[in-house]
């Protein structure tokens, strides 16, 4: 059996004994280097979130400060990361927050913030890293990154809206398409008089929907105005941060914060990391990728934004068409499109196949002989 | 739950008297009367020795992995292998065994063979390890060469053994030519090879013939009379003699893609449960032997095309053990597809594995058509598998997964030499099956390709190809659910707490 479950099991019994309290609790690192508040800001957010989250075990990455928190110690943010990296690869974190991070190419962040208006909560996909070179790829992928993390949140359907920002009307068409061949997805209604998916700043500021799609720029400055727009600019008060990076095949659980978020913000970024690790936000995005790929998600993308270029085709006159019967195998496969052509030209009728002698040309009976003979002086 | 390969069997039988009779190109030549080749064909028929240590057919019943021909020199039947009838899938059977083994699985009293040859195959046959004392009270007396000749002269086809007429096969009917005797024939030779190969599946899987609960029967012939032609039903024909006595079954037809539909059907009526062992098998077709003759005796090859091909697969409930069927993406033709070579492969190889976010090189093998080259080179057609390949390597250097230079090496990798014997249904896709899973359960690879493509226009109905997919893939093991492990060591760990809870009231009292 295994010691490491055992004595696991052990350690929460004796938490139980000892505060009278009993869960699994999740794993949330945290690297207190790189804020321009200084660590000690982020170390007050940690200790905020170890404090009202039962659920949680907080872990620091980098500078203990002045708490008894869990602490590995680091003297760089670079070293911070790979440490980060290096816990999450072996499973002792379930997550981590951390500042300043570069994500690979495919991963992007989807943020979430409380709307002005009426309190509510929206998400912002996506608000750092890149989705895909393309400008409106990558906002395709940032849609289905933010259905990914609302799902994963527990919103059973998440209302998609795409903000009115360049490329939007595209992405909507992308979207559609994607939904017409199958794809699971809700849009919201804008609550301007016009209505549609497409969100307007007002709808920004209610929250009429539950995922803003955006490019990574605006969604950026989004979060940024949302979260500090109360205290003077340089210090994020507000929100749960720039959120965790989504990509296909993307293996770790890491929450963005910016060095002018503070530590409420730091506190709640360790909520939001409890909560996607609680909603098995792996387990969501893997079925999400496979459901996007099944709906021929590439071939929507290339079709739609009209980059396939037609191969141009010789014209050449078919002749009239005629049963045809007769096989003529043995022609190389990679050849064979252009001896029908040849055939053509010579005015017989030909169709090439697959069938289960290989590659073939068919010619009507009357045609054999002397299609043969057009092939044999190539 | 996947449904699993739990076995598989691949039988060979040389026949190389039923090819002179009934091999529909030495039939179409009798009516040239001077015909050079039936002149010169018997020079060029290989003895039973020579058959069973042509390295194809060694490789077919399992004693060598297909790839080993590519070390052993061209003509392969100028260098034999030690000739081993049994292999470990199958055998390959001779013809007056098979004569025996076709009497015996005939019910209507079709099949005559003469006293004196029935004593000595009978005790051929004893010496059988597959062949039970029930088959052999099957076995008739025998009756006398000069019955023999008389039903001859009524129609009846002669079965020929060493130069002489050991038996026939009697007309069914008088008028319906559908029960003609040389459809009997037909029909009774891909009745006892399928015979064959399910008895040598039994064998390979210690499965009881009473544990099959549906059989899928998927050659190219059609038994039925003149009222439903194609009617069947060779499955539970087959099934009956082999001593099925809890299954049913259907035939499923399709031409040469037909065993990969079979399969499909297989797998999909597993997966939903509703038979938990299906058996599909196949005989061989007696009309394809010596189809490529005249070519053969023309540039001096042995007829190499004396062999009656027959598998069987044994399809079941996920075991943990042995390799899945995957059902999520099934490469499939649709009807609207195209026909042409580029058209037919990405939609039966290249867009199930694009479902899969998969790339061309992520299948170790690729199963194809895996006719013999040896048979189909000297008649134009070129070596089949091959030309197979290189499309699917084209098809991957169009999408990028590899380099216009990596095209031979793509084949020598992921392909495999033909080694099959082209008796259409045969060769398509199905022959790897023991193979591979073999060598997915040693490890080696871990997931292949089936495709079985089929020619529709042979039945003047369409003009559309036919092409069907299905990936096998190393079984990932019964998952135990997540937190079973910790679930028992929390009930144990609680259990020793109330134990010694117990422990403290019982001593105080």
């Amino acid at each position: 059996m295994n010691k490491k479950v055992i004595a696991e099991i052990f350690n929460q019994m004796a938490d139980f004994v000892e505060k009278g309290e009993y869960s699994k609790k999740i794993r949330v690192g945290i690297t207190t280097l790189g804020s321009e508040h200084g660590s000690s800001e982020i170390i007050l957010g940690a200790r905020m979130a170890q404090e009202r989250f039962s659920d949680v075990e907080v872990v620091l990455i980098g500078d203990r400060g002045d708490s008894d928190l869990k602490c590995y110690e680091a003297k760089t943010l670079e070293e911070c990361h790979k440490i980060m990296e290096d816990l999450l690869d072996r499973k002792e974190l379930d997550a981590c927050v951390t500042m300043h991070y570069n994500f690979p190419l495919g991963v992007a962040t989807v943020g979430r913030v409380v709307t002005p208006a009426k309190g509510k909560e929206l998400l912002i996909a996506t608000t750092t890293g890149t989705a895909a070179f393309d400008r409106i790829e990558a906002m395709v992928r940032n849609a289905v990154y933010g259905n990914i993390v609302a799902k994963a949140l527990g919103i059973k359907k998440p209302r998609i809206g795409i903000l009115n920002v360049d490329g939007a009307r595209q992405v909507e068409r992308i979207l559609l398409e994607l939904r017409e061949r199958g794809y699971d997805i809700d849009f919201a209604t804008s609550i301007r008089q016009d209505g549609g998916l497409i969100m307007r700043g007002n709808d920004l500021l209610s929250a009429s929907c539950d995922v803003m799609v955006t490019d990574t720029l605006t969604g950026n400055i989004i979060v940024k105005i949302l979260s500090a727009y109360t205290t003077g600019g340089d210090y994020e008060a507000l929100g749960y941060g720039y959120g965790p990076g989504i990509g296909e095949n993307y293996g770790r659980l890491i929450l963005i914060l910016s060095r002018a978020s503070g530590a409420p913000v730091a506190a709640n970024a360790i909520r939001f990391a409890a909560d996607l690790v609680k909603g098995n936000i792996f387990e969501i995005a893997s079925k999400e990728f496979e459901l996007v790929r099944r709906t021929g998600f590439d071939d929507v993308i290339k079709g739609l934004k009209g980059k396939e270029i037609e191969e141009k085709q010789i014209s050449v006159k078919i002749p009239e068409k005629k049963p045809v019967t007769e096989e003529i195998s043995g022609i190389d496969v990679l050849e064979l499109e252009d001896m029908v052509k040849l055939l053509w030209e010579n005015g017989i009728y030909a169709e090439s196949g697959m069938g289960c002698t290989g590659p073939v040309i068919l010619v009507s009976k009357e045609d054999y002989e002397k299609a043969l003979e057009v092939l044999n002086r190539r | 739950m996947n449904p699993v390969i739990k076995g598989c069997s691949h039988i060979l039988v040389h026949v190389p008297n039923v090819m002179l009779e009934a091999g529909t190109t030495q039939i179409l030549e009798r009516e040239n009367k001077n015909s050079d080749y039936l002149l010169k064909i018997n020079d060029y028929i290989r003895s039973y020795e020579d058959c069973i240590s042509y390295p194809p057919n060694q490789a077919y019943i399992g004693n060598i992995y297909p790839d080993k021909l590519n070390d052993i020199p061209r003509p392969w039947y100028q260098n034999p292998l030690p000739p081993k009838r049994f292999g470990s899938f199958g055998e390959i059977m001779p013809e007056d065994e098979f004569y025996a083994l076709m009497q015996i699985s005939d019910v209507f009293d079709l099949v005559l063979l003469e006293k004196d040859f029935v004593k000595e195959v009978r005790r051929k046959l004893e010496g059988h390890p597959l062949i039970s004392e029930k088959d052999l009270s099957r076995l008739k007396e025998g009756v006398s060469l000069e019955e023999i000749e008389r039903q001859i002269e009524n129609k009846a086809v002669p079965l020929r053994f060493n130069g002489k007429i050991v038996g026939c096969v009697k007309k069914a009917h008088d008028k319906d030519i559908t029960l003609s005797s040389h459809v009997m024939l037909e029909n009774l030779a891909t009745k006892a090879s399928a015979v064959l190969a399910f008895k040598h599946l039994l064998k390979n899987t210690g499965m009881s013939p009473e544990e099959i609960d549906y059989i899928i029967e998927c050659s190219e012939e059609a038994c039925g009379d003149m009222n439903q032609r194609g009617g069947g039903n060779f499955a539970k024909a087959i099934g009956e003699i082999v001593g099925c006595s809890n299954a049913t079954g259907a035939d499923v037809r399709g031409f040469c893609a037909g065993p990969a539909h079979a399969l499909l059907n297989a797998a999909s009526l597993v997966k939903a449960g509703v038979f938990k062992n299906i058996v599909v098998v196949a005989g061989g077709a007696t009309a394809k032997l010596g189809m490529n003759g005249r070519d053969h005796v023309k540039k001096g090859l042995p007829v190499l095309e004396d062999v009656l091909g027959g598998f069987a697969v044994l399809v079941s409930q996920d075991d943990g053990i042995n390799p899945i069927i995957r059902l999520d993406s099934i490469g499939r033709h649709t009807i609207g597809a195209g026909a042409s070579p580029q058209a037919v492969m990405h939609a039966v190889a290249v867009e199930p594995l694009e479902r899969l976010g998969l790339k061309v090189t992520d299948v170790d093998k690729y199963s194809v058509e895996m006719q013999n080259p040896e048979i189909t080179e000297p008649a134009g057609a070129g070596d089949v598998p091959k030309a197979n390949y290189k499309m699917i390597a084209a098809l991957g250097v169009k999408r990028g997964d590899i380099e216009k230079s990596q095209i031979d090496e793509f084949i020598l990798k992921h392909g495999m030499p033909g080694f099959a014997p082209t008796q259409g249904h045969i060769p398509s896709g199905v022959p790897v099956l023991g193979h591979i899973r073999e060598k997915i359960l040693k490890g080696e690879i871990k997931r292949a390709m089936i495709i079985g493509k089929g020619s529709l226009f042979l039945a003047r109905m369409t003009n559309l190809f036919d092409g069907i997919s299905m990936i096998i893939e190393a079984n990932p093991g019964v998952k135990e659910e997540k937190g079973v492990e910790e679930k028992e060591i929390r009930k144990m760990i609680a259990k020793a707490l109330r134990d010694l809870a117990e422990h403290l009231i019982g001593s105080e009292v």
